[in-house]
Protein backbone atom coordinates (compact mmCIF):
# COMPACT_ATOMS: atom_id res chain seq x y z
CA UNK A 1 0.00 0.00 0.00
CA UNK A 2 2.76 2.40 1.03
CA UNK A 3 4.55 1.48 -2.19
CA UNK A 4 1.55 2.59 -4.24
CA UNK A 5 1.32 6.01 -2.62
CA UNK A 6 4.94 6.73 -3.39
CA UNK A 7 4.37 5.58 -6.93
CA UNK A 8 1.56 8.02 -7.58
CA UNK A 9 3.73 10.94 -8.73
CA UNK A 10 5.41 8.61 -11.20
CA UNK A 11 2.12 7.38 -12.53
CA UNK A 12 1.13 11.00 -13.05
CA UNK A 13 4.45 11.58 -14.76
CA UNK A 14 3.79 8.64 -17.03
CA UNK A 15 0.46 10.14 -18.03
CA UNK A 16 1.99 13.56 -18.50
CA UNK A 17 4.64 12.03 -20.73
CA UNK A 18 1.96 10.27 -22.74
CA UNK A 19 0.28 13.58 -23.44
CA UNK A 20 3.61 15.22 -24.27
CA UNK A 21 4.40 12.49 -26.78
CA UNK A 22 0.95 12.79 -28.34
CA UNK A 23 1.36 16.56 -28.75
CA UNK A 24 4.78 16.02 -30.30
CA UNK A 25 3.53 13.48 -32.82
CA UNK A 26 0.48 15.54 -33.79
CA UNK A 27 2.53 18.72 -34.21
CA UNK A 28 5.30 17.14 -36.26
CA UNK A 29 2.82 15.15 -38.34
CA UNK A 30 0.86 18.31 -39.14
CA UNK A 31 4.02 20.16 -40.11
CA UNK A 32 5.06 17.21 -42.25
CA UNK A 33 1.65 16.90 -43.91
CA UNK A 34 1.38 20.58 -44.76
CA UNK A 35 5.04 20.76 -45.72
CA UNK A 36 4.82 17.71 -47.96
CA UNK A 37 1.65 18.93 -49.64
CA UNK A 38 3.21 22.33 -50.26
CA UNK A 39 6.38 20.71 -51.52
CA UNK A 40 4.49 18.66 -54.07
CA UNK A 41 2.43 21.59 -55.30
CA UNK A 42 4.78 24.56 -55.02
CA UNK A 43 8.17 23.51 -53.72
CA UNK A 44 10.11 26.36 -52.24
CA UNK A 45 11.36 28.00 -49.08
CA UNK A 46 8.07 27.59 -47.22
CA UNK A 47 7.75 23.87 -47.85
CA UNK A 48 11.40 23.33 -46.91
CA UNK A 49 10.96 25.25 -43.67
CA UNK A 50 7.82 23.33 -42.77
CA UNK A 51 9.49 19.99 -43.41
CA UNK A 52 12.56 20.85 -41.37
CA UNK A 53 10.39 22.22 -38.58
CA UNK A 54 8.46 18.96 -38.53
CA UNK A 55 11.67 16.97 -38.23
CA UNK A 56 12.98 19.17 -35.43
CA UNK A 57 9.76 18.80 -33.45
CA UNK A 58 9.84 15.05 -34.04
CA UNK A 59 13.40 14.80 -32.72
CA UNK A 60 12.70 17.16 -29.85
CA UNK A 61 9.85 15.02 -28.54
CA UNK A 62 11.92 12.24 -26.94
CA UNK A 63 14.32 14.92 -25.69
CA UNK A 64 11.49 16.66 -23.90
CA UNK A 65 10.44 13.33 -22.51
CA UNK A 66 13.85 12.74 -20.94
CA UNK A 67 13.93 16.25 -19.45
CA UNK A 68 10.51 15.80 -17.87
CA UNK A 69 11.72 12.52 -16.38
CA UNK A 70 14.83 14.14 -14.91
CA UNK A 71 12.78 16.87 -13.29
CA UNK A 72 10.35 14.39 -11.83
CA UNK A 73 12.98 12.05 -10.40
CA UNK A 74 14.83 14.97 -8.85
CA UNK A 75 11.62 16.32 -7.37
CA UNK A 76 10.86 12.96 -5.81
CA UNK A 77 14.39 12.63 -4.50
CA UNK A 78 14.93 9.45 -6.52
CA UNK A 79 18.61 10.11 -7.02
CA UNK A 80 19.60 6.82 -8.58
CA UNK A 81 17.24 7.25 -11.48
CA UNK A 82 17.71 11.00 -11.65
CA UNK A 83 21.36 10.24 -12.31
CA UNK A 84 20.55 7.61 -14.92
CA UNK A 85 18.20 9.98 -16.71
CA UNK A 86 20.79 12.76 -16.53
CA UNK A 87 23.31 10.39 -18.09
CA UNK A 88 20.92 9.80 -20.96
CA UNK A 89 20.40 13.52 -21.31
CA UNK A 90 24.17 13.96 -21.43
CA UNK A 91 24.45 11.49 -24.30
CA UNK A 92 21.65 13.25 -26.16
CA UNK A 93 23.28 16.62 -25.57
CA UNK A 94 26.50 15.10 -26.89
CA UNK A 95 24.73 14.02 -30.06
CA UNK A 96 23.43 17.52 -30.61
CA UNK A 97 26.87 19.04 -30.04
CA UNK A 98 28.47 16.60 -32.47
CA UNK A 99 25.73 17.26 -35.02
CA UNK A 100 26.20 21.00 -34.71
CA UNK A 101 29.95 20.59 -35.21
CA UNK A 102 29.38 18.52 -38.32
CA UNK A 103 26.92 21.06 -39.69
CA UNK A 104 29.25 23.96 -38.84
CA UNK A 105 32.43 22.50 -40.21
CA UNK A 106 30.92 20.43 -43.06
CA UNK B 1 11.82 13.11 -56.86
CA UNK B 2 8.48 12.33 -58.41
CA UNK B 3 5.17 12.36 -56.65
CA UNK B 4 4.90 8.64 -57.24
CA UNK B 5 8.04 7.97 -55.29
CA UNK B 6 6.78 10.08 -52.42
CA UNK B 7 3.45 8.24 -52.44
CA UNK B 8 5.14 4.87 -52.56
CA UNK B 9 7.11 5.83 -49.46
CA UNK B 10 3.92 6.83 -47.66
CA UNK B 11 2.39 3.51 -48.62
CA UNK B 12 5.41 1.52 -47.53
CA UNK B 13 5.53 3.51 -44.32
CA UNK B 14 1.93 2.57 -43.65
CA UNK B 15 2.68 -1.09 -44.26
CA UNK B 16 5.75 -0.93 -42.05
CA UNK B 17 3.84 0.88 -39.33
CA UNK B 18 0.93 -1.55 -39.37
CA UNK B 19 3.19 -4.59 -39.41
CA UNK B 20 5.39 -3.08 -36.77
CA UNK B 21 2.68 -2.31 -34.27
CA UNK B 22 1.00 -5.66 -34.89
CA UNK B 23 4.17 -7.66 -34.45
CA UNK B 24 5.56 -5.49 -31.68
CA UNK B 25 8.51 -4.01 -33.45
CA UNK B 26 9.33 -0.77 -35.20
CA UNK B 27 8.76 -0.99 -38.92
CA UNK B 28 12.33 -0.05 -39.71
CA UNK B 29 13.41 -3.56 -40.51
CA UNK B 30 10.92 -3.57 -43.40
CA UNK B 31 11.31 0.05 -44.42
CA UNK B 32 15.09 0.10 -44.76
CA UNK B 33 15.32 -2.60 -47.44
CA UNK B 34 12.49 -0.97 -49.38
CA UNK B 35 14.27 2.38 -49.41
CA UNK B 36 17.61 0.77 -50.12
CA UNK B 37 16.79 -1.98 -52.61
CA UNK B 38 13.56 -0.81 -54.21
CA UNK B 39 14.33 2.90 -54.37
CA UNK B 40 18.09 2.56 -54.59
CA UNK B 41 18.85 5.12 -51.91
CA UNK B 42 22.29 5.06 -50.28
CA UNK B 43 22.40 2.94 -47.14
CA UNK B 44 22.91 5.83 -44.73
CA UNK B 45 20.02 7.74 -46.28
CA UNK B 46 17.74 4.72 -45.97
CA UNK B 47 18.79 4.38 -42.34
CA UNK B 48 18.35 8.08 -41.65
CA UNK B 49 14.82 8.12 -43.00
CA UNK B 50 13.95 4.93 -41.15
CA UNK B 51 15.33 6.37 -37.92
CA UNK B 52 12.80 9.19 -38.06
CA UNK B 53 9.99 6.65 -38.40
CA UNK B 54 11.33 4.86 -35.33
CA UNK B 55 10.96 8.08 -33.36
CA UNK B 56 7.42 8.44 -34.62
CA UNK B 57 6.46 4.83 -33.86
CA UNK B 58 7.93 5.08 -30.39
CA UNK B 59 6.03 8.27 -29.62
CA UNK B 60 2.73 6.97 -30.97
CA UNK B 61 2.86 3.63 -29.18
CA UNK B 62 4.11 5.13 -25.92
CA UNK B 63 1.44 7.81 -25.94
CA UNK B 64 -1.09 5.01 -26.31
CA UNK B 65 0.26 2.75 -23.56
CA UNK B 66 1.22 5.44 -21.04
CA UNK B 67 -0.61 5.56 -17.74
CA UNK B 68 -1.18 1.83 -17.40
CA UNK B 69 2.10 1.18 -15.63
CA UNK B 70 2.90 -1.28 -18.39
CA UNK B 71 5.93 0.76 -19.37
CA UNK B 72 8.71 0.04 -16.91
CA UNK B 73 10.08 3.56 -16.82
CA UNK B 74 12.89 2.90 -14.39
CA UNK B 75 14.15 -0.13 -16.24
CA UNK B 76 13.77 1.73 -19.51
CA UNK B 77 15.73 4.72 -18.28
CA UNK B 78 18.50 2.58 -16.88
CA UNK B 79 18.88 0.56 -20.07
CA UNK B 80 18.59 3.78 -22.02
CA UNK B 81 21.96 4.90 -20.71
CA UNK B 82 23.67 2.19 -22.73
CA UNK B 83 21.29 2.10 -25.67
CA UNK B 84 21.71 5.81 -26.32
CA UNK B 85 25.49 5.56 -25.99
CA UNK B 86 25.41 2.68 -28.46
CA UNK B 87 23.04 4.59 -30.70
CA UNK B 88 25.38 7.55 -30.91
CA UNK B 89 28.33 5.30 -31.66
CA UNK B 90 26.34 3.43 -34.29
CA UNK B 91 25.16 6.64 -35.88
CA UNK B 92 28.70 7.97 -36.16
CA UNK B 93 29.97 4.67 -37.55
CA UNK B 94 27.24 4.67 -40.18
CA UNK B 95 28.59 7.89 -41.63
CA UNK B 96 32.01 6.32 -42.05
CA UNK B 97 31.04 2.87 -43.33
CA UNK B 98 30.55 2.13 -47.00
CA UNK B 99 27.19 1.14 -48.45
CA UNK B 100 28.46 -2.39 -48.84
CA UNK B 101 29.50 -2.67 -45.18
CA UNK B 102 26.16 -1.34 -44.00
CA UNK B 103 24.33 -3.72 -46.34
CA UNK B 104 26.27 -6.68 -44.96
CA UNK B 105 25.41 -5.64 -41.41
CA UNK B 106 21.78 -5.25 -42.34
CA UNK B 107 21.68 -8.63 -44.02
CA UNK B 108 23.07 -10.27 -40.88
CA UNK B 109 20.68 -8.44 -38.55
CA UNK B 110 17.67 -9.20 -40.75
CA UNK B 111 18.55 -12.89 -40.64
CA UNK B 112 18.89 -12.79 -36.84
CA UNK B 113 15.56 -10.99 -36.52
CA UNK B 114 13.90 -13.59 -38.76
CA UNK B 115 15.25 -16.40 -36.59
CA UNK B 116 14.11 -14.63 -33.42
CA UNK B 117 10.65 -14.23 -34.92
CA UNK B 118 10.49 -17.90 -35.73
CA UNK B 119 11.43 -19.04 -32.27
CA UNK B 120 8.50 -19.67 -29.99
CA UNK B 121 9.94 -18.62 -26.66
CA UNK B 122 7.44 -16.64 -24.71
CA UNK B 123 7.56 -16.62 -20.96
CA UNK B 124 4.66 -15.35 -18.95
CA UNK B 125 6.93 -14.29 -16.12
CA UNK B 126 4.19 -12.97 -13.87
CA UNK B 127 4.14 -13.59 -10.17
CA UNK B 128 0.57 -13.80 -8.94
CA UNK B 129 1.40 -13.39 -5.29
CA UNK B 130 0.92 -9.65 -4.94
CA UNK B 131 2.72 -9.49 -1.64
CA UNK B 132 5.98 -10.02 -3.49
CA UNK B 133 7.79 -6.76 -3.98
CA UNK B 134 8.74 -5.95 -7.56
CA UNK B 135 11.96 -4.34 -6.48
CA UNK B 136 13.39 -1.19 -8.06
CA UNK B 137 13.43 -2.60 -11.55
CA UNK B 138 10.43 -4.87 -11.56
CA UNK B 139 6.88 -3.81 -12.07
CA UNK B 140 3.27 -4.21 -11.20
CA UNK B 141 0.37 -3.66 -13.56
CA UNK B 142 -3.17 -4.70 -14.25
CA UNK B 143 -3.38 -7.68 -16.55
CA UNK B 144 -6.47 -7.78 -18.70
CA UNK B 145 -6.61 -11.53 -19.30
CA UNK B 146 -6.60 -12.54 -15.66
CA UNK B 147 -8.48 -9.45 -14.59
CA UNK B 148 -6.11 -8.74 -11.75
CA UNK B 149 -2.84 -7.11 -10.86
CA UNK B 150 0.37 -8.96 -11.48
CA UNK B 151 3.91 -8.47 -10.32
CA UNK B 152 7.25 -9.28 -11.91
CA UNK B 153 10.86 -8.93 -10.90
CA UNK B 154 13.81 -8.21 -13.11
CA UNK B 155 16.49 -10.85 -13.38
CA UNK B 156 20.01 -10.68 -14.80
CA UNK B 157 20.37 -6.93 -15.12
CA UNK B 158 23.91 -7.16 -16.59
CA UNK B 159 22.55 -9.28 -19.43
CA UNK B 160 19.77 -6.78 -20.09
CA UNK B 161 22.35 -4.00 -20.22
CA UNK B 162 24.51 -5.97 -22.65
CA UNK B 163 21.60 -6.63 -24.99
CA UNK B 164 20.54 -3.00 -24.71
CA UNK B 165 24.00 -1.85 -25.74
CA UNK B 166 24.04 -4.13 -28.79
CA UNK B 167 20.48 -3.19 -29.76
CA UNK B 168 21.26 0.51 -29.41
CA UNK B 169 24.35 0.25 -31.57
CA UNK B 170 22.49 -1.63 -34.27
CA UNK B 171 19.72 0.91 -34.12
CA UNK B 172 22.09 3.80 -34.69
CA UNK B 173 24.02 1.94 -37.37
CA UNK B 174 21.14 0.64 -39.46
CA UNK B 175 18.18 2.83 -38.63
CA UNK B 176 16.00 0.10 -37.16
CA UNK B 177 14.36 0.31 -33.77
CA UNK B 178 16.24 -2.42 -32.00
CA UNK B 179 13.14 -3.46 -30.13
CA UNK B 180 13.11 -6.79 -31.91
CA UNK B 181 16.26 -7.70 -30.00
CA UNK B 182 15.35 -6.08 -26.69
CA UNK B 183 11.86 -7.55 -26.29
CA UNK B 184 12.76 -11.23 -26.66
CA UNK B 185 15.81 -10.81 -24.43
CA UNK B 186 13.86 -9.11 -21.66
CA UNK B 187 11.12 -11.70 -21.91
CA UNK B 188 13.15 -14.86 -22.34
CA UNK B 189 16.11 -14.07 -20.09
CA UNK B 190 15.24 -11.25 -17.73
CA UNK B 191 11.90 -12.13 -16.27
CA UNK B 192 9.79 -9.42 -17.88
CA UNK B 193 6.30 -10.33 -19.17
CA UNK B 194 5.91 -9.86 -22.90
CA UNK B 195 3.49 -6.93 -22.76
CA UNK B 196 5.63 -5.01 -20.32
CA UNK B 197 8.76 -5.76 -22.36
CA UNK B 198 7.08 -4.58 -25.55
CA UNK B 199 5.75 -1.40 -23.94
CA UNK B 200 9.09 -0.60 -22.32
CA UNK B 201 10.95 -1.27 -25.55
CA UNK B 202 8.61 0.92 -27.58
CA UNK B 203 9.20 3.64 -25.02
CA UNK B 204 12.96 3.28 -25.27
CA UNK B 205 13.57 3.11 -28.99
CA UNK B 206 12.51 6.72 -29.55
CA UNK B 207 15.28 8.00 -27.31
CA UNK B 208 17.76 5.63 -28.91
CA UNK B 209 16.82 6.89 -32.36
CA UNK B 210 17.26 10.47 -31.18
CA UNK B 211 20.77 9.65 -30.01
CA UNK B 212 21.69 8.99 -33.64
CA UNK B 213 19.26 11.01 -35.76
CA UNK B 214 20.87 14.46 -35.29
CA UNK B 215 24.13 13.09 -36.69
CA UNK B 216 22.34 11.77 -39.78
CA UNK B 217 20.54 15.10 -40.06
CA UNK B 218 23.75 17.11 -39.88
CA UNK B 219 25.28 14.91 -42.57
CA UNK B 220 22.30 15.60 -44.80
CA UNK B 221 21.29 11.97 -44.79
CA UNK B 222 17.66 12.59 -43.90
CA UNK B 223 15.96 13.45 -47.18
CA UNK B 224 13.14 15.58 -45.93
CA UNK B 225 10.26 14.99 -48.29
CA UNK B 226 10.78 11.23 -48.10
CA UNK B 227 11.24 11.25 -44.34
CA UNK B 228 8.03 13.24 -43.95
CA UNK B 229 6.22 10.82 -46.26
CA UNK B 230 7.56 7.83 -44.34
CA UNK B 231 6.62 9.27 -40.94
CA UNK B 232 3.09 10.11 -42.06
CA UNK B 233 2.68 6.61 -43.46
CA UNK B 234 4.05 4.97 -40.34
CA UNK B 235 1.90 7.05 -37.98
CA UNK B 236 -1.23 6.16 -39.95
CA UNK B 237 -0.18 2.53 -40.26
CA UNK B 238 0.64 2.05 -36.60
CA UNK B 239 -2.73 3.44 -35.56
CA UNK B 240 -4.38 0.85 -37.77
CA UNK B 241 -2.08 -1.81 -36.36
CA UNK B 242 -2.79 -0.78 -32.76
CA UNK B 243 -6.50 -1.00 -33.31
CA UNK B 244 -6.62 -4.34 -35.09
CA UNK B 245 -3.32 -5.67 -33.85
CA UNK B 246 -4.31 -7.78 -30.90
CA UNK B 247 -6.36 -10.20 -32.91
CA UNK B 248 -3.74 -10.47 -35.57
CA UNK B 249 -1.13 -11.78 -33.16
CA UNK B 250 -1.62 -14.73 -35.49
CA UNK B 251 1.34 -17.05 -35.72
CA UNK B 252 1.02 -17.12 -39.47
CA UNK B 253 1.71 -13.41 -39.78
CA UNK B 254 4.89 -13.77 -37.78
CA UNK B 255 5.90 -16.73 -39.90
CA UNK B 256 5.19 -14.87 -43.12
CA UNK B 257 7.15 -11.83 -42.04
CA UNK B 258 10.05 -13.98 -40.89
CA UNK B 259 10.13 -15.47 -44.38
CA UNK B 260 10.03 -12.01 -45.92
CA UNK B 261 12.93 -10.92 -43.76
CA UNK B 262 14.97 -13.98 -44.64
CA UNK B 263 14.37 -13.23 -48.30
CA UNK B 264 15.36 -9.62 -47.75
CA UNK B 265 18.48 -10.73 -45.93
CA UNK B 266 19.55 -13.00 -48.77
CA UNK B 267 18.65 -10.43 -51.41
CA UNK B 268 20.69 -7.76 -49.66
CA UNK B 269 23.62 -10.13 -49.30
CA UNK B 270 23.54 -11.18 -52.93
CA UNK B 271 23.45 -7.59 -54.08
CA UNK B 272 26.63 -6.71 -52.26
CA UNK B 273 28.68 -8.80 -54.65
Amino acid sequence: MNDDRRELPFLLMEQRLGRLLAVGVITSSTLFAVGLATEMVAAGLLSTLLLHAGLLVLMATPFARVIVSVVEYVREGDWVFATATLAVLAVLAGTVVIALRIAWLG
Amino acid sequence: MTDWIVLSVVAMGAVAGALGSTLGLGGGVFLVPFLRQALGLPAAVASGISLTTVIATSSVVSARTAGRQLINMRLGMLLQVVTSAGGLAGGLAAQAFSDRTLDLHFSAVAAVVAVVMLSRLERRNVICDLSVAPGRLGGRYHEQESGGDVVYRLKRLPLALAVALVAGSISGLLGIGGGILIVPALNAWCGVPLRAAAATSAFMIGVTAVSAAPVYYAEGKILLPLAAAAVLGVVAGSHVGLRFGDRARAKWLKLLMAMVLLTVSILTLVRTR
